[in-house]
C-alpha cells in the first residue's frame, strides 16, 4: 500500500527516531506532534537553528526531506515507551472511550520524566 | 459578593455534561427525619454505589448497571423505578456475579459511609493478617454506616446483611474510612473530638483512640500507602497521623474557619482540604506546606470574615483518579471542577443544598447528593502528559524527601514536588 512508502517526498507521512544505543522507531509525523519540541522541528519555517544538531537533513531540495531526529540520550527502552504514549495519546484525545491506564513501572520512571521533559509531551 | 474573580468571565466556563440522577422517592408521610444526604461513597473497585437518602436509609446499587440505566432511559431516573429493572436481593444467594441492589434501613440518621474491601488497592502493608470469628472470603465487600447516635453499623455489600455493631463514639460518627490496603482497618471521626481505630477482621476490635482535637472531627482520609491520616475538624484543625505509631506526625495551619473535608491524591503526593473559609487548600503532607489555594469568593475574604457565617462555606472535595482534576462543592450552588495547574475553574455544573461529592473509582463521573437525591456529571477528561503520568509513577512510591535527593536537574525535582 502506497500509504508505507510516504517516508520520503513531499507527502511525508513518518519519521524516525533514533535512541541514544541505536534503535530506529517509525513514526507517524501526526503521531508525533504530541511532543512541543518535535512539533518546532517539523514547522516548515523552522526559526530555531540550535537544535539542528540533532536531525539529520537529506536532501537539498525541499522536497525531498527525510527527517531523522537522533535523541541521544534517550536509550531505547525509553523511547519506545514514549512512542507507545504517542499513539495512546492520538487514540484517546476527543474520543468517548475510556481512558485506560498507561501503566509506568517506577523503576524507569525518572529517565522517562527526563525524556518527557526534553520533548515537552 | 463574586463567586469568580473579575478576571473570568463566568459564561465562559463550560458546564458539565449531566449523566443521571437517582432521586430519592418522595414519602410525605413517613417523616423519621430530615431528608439531608451527607454521604456519597463508590466501592473501592468500582462495583458499588451508595448514598445516604435521609430517612435513615441508606441505598447500595451496583455501579455498572446503574450507568447503564443512564445511558438506556436518559437521565431523569426515579429510584423507584430502577429497584424494578435490577434484581432484588436474595437471602439465599449472596453470589459476587449477580450484584444486587440494596436498600437498608440504618435505623438511625446517617452520617457517614464507607467502603471497605478485603481485596487491597496497593500492595498491602500488613505481612500478618489473622482469620477470627468471622471468616471473611477472599474478597469481602463491607458497607461502614455512622450514625446519629455514635455507633458504627457494618453491613456486607453482597447480601445486604449487618455483620458488626460497633459502639464506642458518644456523638455523632462524622465520616468513616478504611485503609486502602485491604487490612479492613477503619477508621472513625466523630463529634466527640476523637477518631478511633477498628479492625474488623478482629472481629471489630477498637484497636486505638486517637485523641488531640479540641473539638468535632469532621472528616478524615488515608494516605494511598495506609502510612498516614489525615483528620480535619473545627476550629482550623488539619492533623496528620502516622498510622504506624498512631502518634500524631504535624498539624497544618492555614485554614480560617472549620475545615470540613480533607482527601489525598492518588500518588500521595498531594492533600486537598476544604474549609468554611471560603477556600480548598492543596498541601504537601510530606513536608507540611501549602502549594495551591483554589477560592470561592471574590475578592477574597478577610481572615475576619473566613472565619465566621460568609454563605460561601465549601463541604466537600475530591481527588480525581487522573491526580490533576478536583471537585469542589460550595454554598453558592455551583460544583466546580478544577486542574490543579491552573487557578480558575474547568467546567461548573448547577446544584442546590449539595453537601458531599465524591469522583467515581476510575474518575470518569462525579456524584454529589443533595436533599436524599444524588446527581452525576462526566467529569473533564484527557490523556494527561507524559511527564505527569511519570510524576505520579515516581510519588506514588517516593516522598517528598526522597525526590528532592533524587539526581536530577532541580526544575524536574520542582515538578515532582507540585511546586510549579
Amino acid at each position: 500500500e502506497e500509504t508505507y512508502n510516504k517516508y520520503e517526498g513531499p507527502d511525508l507521512m513518518y519519521m524516525k527516531l533514533a535512541s541514544s544505543d541505536g534503535d530506529e522507531f517509525t513514526i507517524k509525523k501526526d503521531h508525533v506532534s504530541t511532543s512541543g519540541t518535535i512539533k518546532m522541528i517539523l514547522n516548515p519555517f523552522p526559526l530555531i537553528l540550535t537544535l539542528l544538531d540533532f536531525i539529520v537533513w537529506t536532501g537539498t531540495a525541499a522536497e525531498n526531506e527525510r527527517i531523522e531526529m537522533n535523541c541521544r540520550e534517550i536509550p531505547s527502552h525509553i523511547l519506545s515507551k514514549v512512542c507507545r504514549y504517542f499513539t495512546c495519546q492520538v487514540c484517546y484525545t476527543n474520543s468517548s472511550s475510556e481512558i485506560p491506564e498507561f501503566p509506568i513501572v517506577p523503576e524507569i520512571a525518572p529517565k522517562l520524566l527526563m525524556a518527557a521533559d526534553f520533548l515537552d509531551c | 459578593m463574586a463567586s469568580f474573580p473579575l478576571s473570568v468571565n463566568e459564561k465562559l466556563i463550560a458546564r458539565s455534561r449531566t449523566i443521571g440522577e437517582l432521586l430519592a422517592p418522595t414519602s410525605p408521610f413517613d417523616k423519621k427525619c430530615g431528608r439531608e444526604n451527607w454521604t456519597v461513597a463508590f466501592a473501592p473497585d468500582g462495583s458499588y454505589f451508595a448514598w445516604s437518602q435521609g430517612h435513615r436509609i441508606v441505598k447500595l446499587v451496583p455501579w455498572a448497571q446503574c450507568l447503564n440505566n443512564f445511558l438506556l432511559h436518559g437521565t431523569k431516573n426515579v429510584a423507584n423505578s430502577l429497584s424494578t429493572r435490577l434484581p432484588r436481593q436474595n437471602s439465599d444467594s449472596g453470589q459476587k456475579n449477580k450484584p444486587c441492589e440494596h436498600i437498608i434501613d440504618c435505623g438511625d440518621i446517617v452520617w457517614s459511609l464507607a467502603f471497605g474491601s478485603s481485596v487491597p488497592e496497593k500492595q498491602s502493608r500488613c505481612v500478618n493478617i489473622e482469620w477470627h470469628r468471622f471468616k471473611f472470603g477472599q474478597d469481602q465487600l463491607l458497607l461502614a454506616t455512622g450514625l446519629n447516635n455514635g455507633r458504627i453499623k457494618i453491613w456486607d455489600v453482597y447480601t445486604g446483611k449487618l455483620l458488626l455493631n460497633l459502639m464506642d463514639h458518644t456523638e455523632v460518627v462524622r465520616d468513616l474510612t478504611f485503609a486502602p490496603d485491604g487490612s479492613l482497618i477503619l477508621v472513625s471521626a466523630s463529634r466527640d473530638k476523637t477518631l478511633r481505630v477498628w479492625d474488623l477482621k478482629d472481629d471489630g476490635n477498637m484497636m486505638k483512640v486517637l485523641r488531640g482535637h479540641q473539638n468535632w472531627v469532621y472528616a478524615c482520609a488515608f494516605s494511598p500507602d495506609s502510612s498516614i491520616l489525615c483528620s480535619v475538624g473545627a476550629s482550623k484543625a488539619v492533623f496528620l497521623w502516622d498510622m504506624d505509631k498512631y502518634s500524631m506526625i504535624r498539624k497544618l495551619e492555614g485554614h480560617h474557619n472549620d475545615v470540613v473535608a480533607c482527601e489525598f491524591s492518588p500518588d500521595g503526593a498531594l492533600l486537598a482540604t476544604a474549609s468554611y473559609d471560603t477556600r480548598v487548600y492543596v498541601w504537601d503532607p510530606h513536608i507540611g506546606v501549602m502549594l495551591m489555594e483554589f477560592g470561592h469568593l471574590f475578592p477574597p475574604p478577610t481572615p475576619i470574615f473566613a472565619g465566621g457565617a460568609n454563605d460561601r462555606w465549601v463541604r466537600s472535595v475530591s481527588f480525581s483518579h487522573d491526580g490533576l482534576h478536583i471537585a469542589s462543592l460550595a454554598d453558592d450552588k455551583m460544583v466546580r471542577f478544577w486542574r490543579i495547574d491552573e487557578e480558575y475553574p474547568v467546567q461548573v455544573a448547577p446544584l442546590n443544598n449539595g453537601l458531599c461529592c465524591t469522583f467515581s473509582t476510575d474518575g470518569s463521573v462525579l456524584a454529589a447528593g443533595q436533599d436524599g437525591s444524588v446527581y452525576f456529571w462526566a467529569t473533564p477528561r484527557q490523556v494527561s502528559s507524559l511527564q505527569h503520568l511519570c510524576r505520579m509513577a515516581i510519588r506514588r512510591v517516593m516522598p517528598t524527601g526522597q525526590v528532592k535527593n533524587l539526581p536530577i536537574p532541580s526544575k524536574v525535582v520542582e515538578f515532582l514536588c507540585y511546586q510549579i
